[in-house]
């Protein structure tokens, strides 16, 4: 971590050696301020591909319904219909944090460059927390309950897993059916049993999603999919492709968070691949870059109680410590916005360390 | 009975601390060990379970040095404690005052059960990694 700053302290880069009270404290806590700032902006950019931000705890999601025009004579007029379908999503609301204290001395003692370490620590602290939540709701494909002190009990949904809800599909008739986001696959990856074809399938036959389809995919599996005859790579700019071999052209169109993901490639069935490093194994997590996201992210209806934060100071000398706070749940919300597949196992199992309710 | 011992020699760190006194040692007590008062100096010295004098312990001295007799350490009475190896341990099992002198141990001492804590997790863990083992400590109010 040493000689990396964070965005609050790139101003201080050349005091990076120096104690915090000689820099001064308001100083160097105007720079943890600010690389937590610039956290919650980041953290914008990564949720904006999985989920939306609502204070709501419950609402309807409202779907395309299978409408047509009713056939009419010259003394005919046509019946008011319904014209949306709707289903309910509730998110649950939880609470977590980090802390980081010193002694009188210690805190004395400290540089400029520890401080960022110190920050940056707890900034991983809730990427992580983020991270394994959002994957917890996608993984989720049974319904739980979520005790809220405020609204009673809340039913949370993953994706869609089969249950009673219809939803419009688009694949060789256009109907209300029920369906099922969790597929899995007994075979490896490769050519006979490529698993892209069918997640871009899943994901194009509901007009709720749109643009292109991406998926993750764990790093185990990743030569496999590489070895696909119809996975062509990234450019690499180190390299000139000789004559007669097919070259990825095209480009994805949205930014992948940086960090979590690195583009690969594409495969040929329209599905743009990216390696998650992170991802359990087996796992592909698939979504379309346009439509409702499938998630939405529930924060508390009171703004500063919002995004991750430093909430108190809690001193006993000699001991000081600072506390910070995040308060946010993830649920299902457009509930054929992506896809798990699991490969190796023909029936899909939530990842271990997965269920929820993810702590 | 076996007694517990360290993680690193001579350092055990605070955690959290509701209860702590801080004096000079009448004999060297060491970060980890127990530490009563000398009825006479009214300065730290060790503890076992060995006599209803003995077993009368403060708390757990603390830091990240040897201890010097003469010179000060801080031991916890009530508070949440890292640095003890409590791996063979299981979460919420007790913790004794030893009869070796200052030790802590995973079974009753040779005089009386006398419980110094208990063990608790630290949950700052990344996924599917155990949680950390840390030492619950709350010490009774025993003595001759």
């Amino acid at each position: 971590m040493a000689n990396q700053l964070l965005y609050g302290f790139v101003q201080l880069k050349d005091l990076a050696n120096r104690r915090v009270t000689e820099v001064g404290v308001q100083v160097v806590n105007d720079a943890i301020n600010a690389a937590v700032a610039e956290h919650n902006r980041q953290m914008d950019t990564i949720l904006a591909l999985f989920a939306e931000r609502t204070t709501q705890f419950k609402e309807r999601f409202t779907s395309p319904v299978v409408a047509r025009l009713q056939p009419l004579d010259e003394n005919g007029r046509a019946r008011p219909i319904k014209p949306f379908g709707v289903y309910d999503v509730a998110y649950p609301l939880q609470d977590a944090g980090t802390a980081w204290g010193a002694t009188y001395k210690a805190r004395e003692k400290m540089s400029v460059q520890e401080a960022n370490d110190i920050t940056a620590t707890l900034i991983s602290a809730d990427i992580r927390w983020m991270r394994d939540h959002i994957l917890a709701a996608l993984f989720a494909n049974v319904d739980w309950t979520f005790n809220d002190p405020m609204h009673g009990a809340l039913t949370i949904h993953g994706l869609a897993n089969g249950d009673a809800i219809k939803y419009v599909i688009q694949a060789g008739a256009d109907d209300g059916l029920v369906d099922d986001h969790y597929l899995g696959q007994a075979a490896g990856v490769a050519d006979a049993t490529n698993p892209f074809p069918t997640i871009y399938s899943e994901l194009v036959e509901h007009p709720e999603n749109s643009g292109e389809v991406l998926s993750f995919i764990p790093t185990n599996i990743k030569s496999d999919v590489q070895s696909l005859t119809t996975f062509y790579p990234t450019r690499d700019p180190n390299i000139t492709a000789g004559s007669g071999v097919s070259e990825l052209t095209g480009s994805l169109g949205v930014a992948l968070p940086s960090g979590p993901a690195s583009l690969l490639g594409y495969d040929a069935s329209g599905v743009w691949i990216a390696e998650w490093k992170t991802l359990p194994d087996n796992r592909i997590v698939s979504l379309t870059t346009g439509g409702a996201r499938p998630l939405k992210m529930r924060e508390d209806e009171t703004e500063s109680l919002r995004g991750f934060k430093k909430v108190a100071e809690r001193n006993d000398h000699p001991f000081y410590e600072s506390q910070y706070l995040r308060s946010a749940g993830f649920g299902g919300n457009n509930r054929v916005g992506a896809v798990v597949t699991e490969i190796s196992d023909s029936s899909y199992d939530v990842p271990t360390g997965y269920e929820s309710p993810m702590p | 009975m076996a007694d517990i011992s360290l993680v690193t020699a001579n350092k055990v760190e605070i955690v959290e601390s509701f209860e702590q006194m801080t004096l000079p040692t009448a004999e060297a007590v060491n970060p980890g060990q127990a530490a009563r008062l000398d009825a006479s100096t009214g300065k730290f010295t060790k503890g076992n379970d060995s006599s209803a004098t003995e077993e009368g312990i403060y708390g757990i001295a603390t830091g990240g040095v040897a201890n010097v007799a003469g010179q000060p350490v801080t031991a916890v009475r009530h508070g949440v404690l890292d640095g003890y190896d409590l791996s063979g341990l299981d979460y919420w099992d007790p913790v004794y005052l030893s009869s070796t002198d200052g030790a802590l141990a995973d079974a009753p001492g040779d005089y009386s059960d006398v419980i110094i804590g208990r063990v608790i997790p630290g949950t700052s863990t990344t996924l599917g990694t155990a949680y950390d083992k840390l030492l619950l400590v709350d010490i009774p109010l025993r003595g001759a």
